[in-house]
Parts: structure tokens; sequence; C-alpha cells
């Protein structure tokens, strides 16, 4: 039969024992956040830039990571900046078509309104020398 | 004295048919020319070559039209033939202006330059120079200017092969003449639509252009009545 006091010291080893790993149970679903890490996107300061130097000259497969990332960001880069160039050239080649249609146009709807407007000169012209050639004519063969 | 009767064009319907077929042909012409394939190694700007290819075979039209009617008028010196040549030769120095601008605005697109110094550039610049020489002569040429202008339409009419093959001729950057009859079948439509209408609207403006020379000359001739009337 156990005693009153075994009972105690049993229960003061339980404690000793089950409390720190239900301590570090506890850290493990509610971790301590890091302090000291950048966002994505933000400047690193010297000392993170010195101590990420030093992580990626230590680890290889970093390295090799860090090197495949910032290759892949400069390709992205410059094929985003050819889509720019090239949606420029086809938008200015599509003004060239434009233009030359519409330069196009002018002119012949110029000239079209020129001959016209050359023409209804004449015929006033035609109208007013044949009027004065009539009564010219008929001063003429009136009566002396 | 002159025939005075009103110079008005006899029926105006088949006229006024070919001026709505022009128009609604010269809307529909960018259309089809859109969705004309692009030949490899061209870039958008190739539809440019709907127009000014056309263009330029009417402006060689006009031209050999002002230089078969300037030699028929010097051989019979019939004012109809000599009217038939001004009709004509203004209409090359509208569609060689034509071709003067979409030519260039071309050459920027595709060799980002308007203008090079080569020899098919040079001779239609020539060409469309002597259709202006004819213009500016008959304009201000005097009398007895209908026979010298006679003679630079012929000069012109001659000049025309020269310029078509400059570029067999001579070393040139500008397209070769192989590539009308090498064309895409499915870019011919757009190429020979707009060759019809570009003829279309030729016909059109010389038949009006020619009315023009006709009131022209009936108006100098009233002006010599006139005066002999006066005197």
């Amino acid at each position: 039969m156990p005693t009153r006091l075994s009972l105690v010291f049993a229960a003061l080893i339980l404690t000793a024992v089950v409390a720190p790993g239900l301590a570090r149970g506890q850290n493990a679903v509610a971790p301590v956040a890091p302090t000291g890490i950048p966002n994505p996107g933000t400047e690193l300061s010297a000392t993170q830039r010195r101590q990420l130097q030093l992580l990626i000259e230590s680890d290889e497969t970093l390295r090799t990571q860090v090197r495949e990332g910032i290759t892949a960001e400069l390709i992205g880069q410059r094929r985003r900046e050819m889509e720019q160039e090239q949606s420029k050239f086809f938008a200015d080649q599509k003004q060239f078509v434009l233009i030359a249609y519409g330069i196009m146009w002018a002119l012949v709807v110029g000239f079209v309104v020129f001959m016209f407007l050359r023409q209804r000169k004449l015929e006033g012209e035609i109208a007013s020398l044949e009027a004065r050639i009539k009564a010219a004519t008929q001063a003429g063969s009136g009566p002396a | 004295m002159a025939e005075t009767k009103p110079d008005k064009i006899a029926n105006p319907i088949p006229f006024i048919i070919a001026a709505v077929i022009a128009g609604a042909g010269f809307i529909v012409l960018p259309l089809m020319a859109f969705r004309a394939p692009l030949p490899d190694g061209m870039f958008f700007s190739q539809k440019i070559f709907y127009y000014h290819v056309p263009s330029a075979w009417t402006m060689f039209l006009a031209i050999i039209t002002c230089g078969v009617c300037s030699g028929i008028y010097l051989a019979k010196r019939d004012d109809r033939w000599d009217q038939a040549a001004q009709a004509s030769a203004a209409i090359a120095v509208l569609f060689g202006a034509i071709v003067m601008t979409t030519g260039p605005i071309w050459a920027k697109a595709h060799w980002s330059k308007y203008w090079i110094w080569e020899a098919r550039l040079v001779s239609s610049l020539l060409l469309w120079m002597i259709a202006i020489a004819y213009v500016l002569v008959r304009r201000y040429g005097g009398p007895g200017m209908e026979r010298l202008a006679a003679g630079i339409g012929i000069f012109g009419a001659v000049d025309v092969p020269l310029v078509y093959w400059s570029t067999q001729l001579w070393r040139t950057q500008h397209p070769q003449n192989t590539v009308v009859p090498t064309l895409d079948n499915r870019m011919r439509p757009a190429l020979y639509t707009s060759a019809l209408l570009f003829i279309i609207l030729f016909t059109l403006i010389y038949s009006v252009r020619k009315r023009l020379g006709r009131s022209r000359a009936r108006l100098e001739a009233l002006e010599l009545a006139a005066e002999d009337l006066e005197a």
C-alpha cells in the first residue's frame, strides 16, 4: 500500500518530468516570431547583406539556388522589356500604315476638290464672257 | 468662233456608280489588306504595299497615256489629244505624290530611314518631276508651249521602262519586280482589288480633268472672240 509520502514524491517527479515537455509542446505550436528578417521587397541593411553573403558563400546549394533565382529574375525582366518594346514597335507600324492611308485619301480628295472649284470658276468666267459677247453682238446688229 | 454649247457630262449615271464603287472600295480595301497574311520577315507596315504599288502602276499608266497622247497630238495637231495628255499628266502628278509619300513612310517603318539615294527611288522621283515639269510648262510656258510639253510627255513615257527595270539594272535596296508575280495567293485579292480601284479612280479623275481642259480651251476661244468683237 503506498503511503501518503510516496504519493507526494510521485506527484513531484511527474511534475518535474512532464512540465518541461508541455512547455516545449507549447513552443512548437506557437513559436516565437523571429526578429530581424526583412519582408520581401525591402532593402537589406549592410549587416543583413553581409550575413546573407556569408551564408551564400558557406552553402554551395544555396549559392546555386540564388544564382538560378537571379538569372530567372533577369530573364523575366528582359522578357517584359522586350514585350513592351515589341508592343510599341507594332503600335508604330500601325501608325505608319494609317498615316500613309490618310495622306493618300487627303491627296485624292484635295485634288478632286481643287478640280471642282476650278471648274466652277471657269464656268462662271465662260458664262460672263458669253453674256458680254451676246450683248456686243446684239448692239452691233441693232439699228444704226 | 468657238463651240459654245454647255460642257456637261453626257450621262452622269455611270460616273456616279463608278464614284460610289471607288469610294466603297477604298473603305473595304483596308479590311482586305488587314486580313491578308504578312510575308516572312515583314512587319505590319507591309500593308502600305496594297496602295503604294497600285498607285505606282497608276502613275506609270498616266505617264504612258500622256506620252502616247502627246505623240499623237504632235502628229495630228488635234487639240483633243493635247487635252487628254494634259489630263493624264495631272493624274501622274497626283499618283506620283501618293507614291512619293507612301513609299518613304514605308521605308521609315521598315528601313528606319525615309529616303535612300538608290536607283529605284531616284528614278521614280525623276519621273514624277518630269510629270510636274509637264504641268508647269502647260501653266507658265506661254505661246507654243503645247509642243514643248508634248515633248516632255514623250520623254516621261520613255522613262517609265527605265524606272520599272531599275531594280534589275542596278543594285537596289528596293524590293525586286518579282515580288508581285511570286505573291502569296492569299495576298492577291487585296492587291488586285486595290489596282482595280485605282484604275477606276484614274478613269473618273481623267474624265473630270479632261472636262476642265475643254472648259479652259473654250474660255480661251471666247476671250479671243470677245477681243475680236471689241476691236
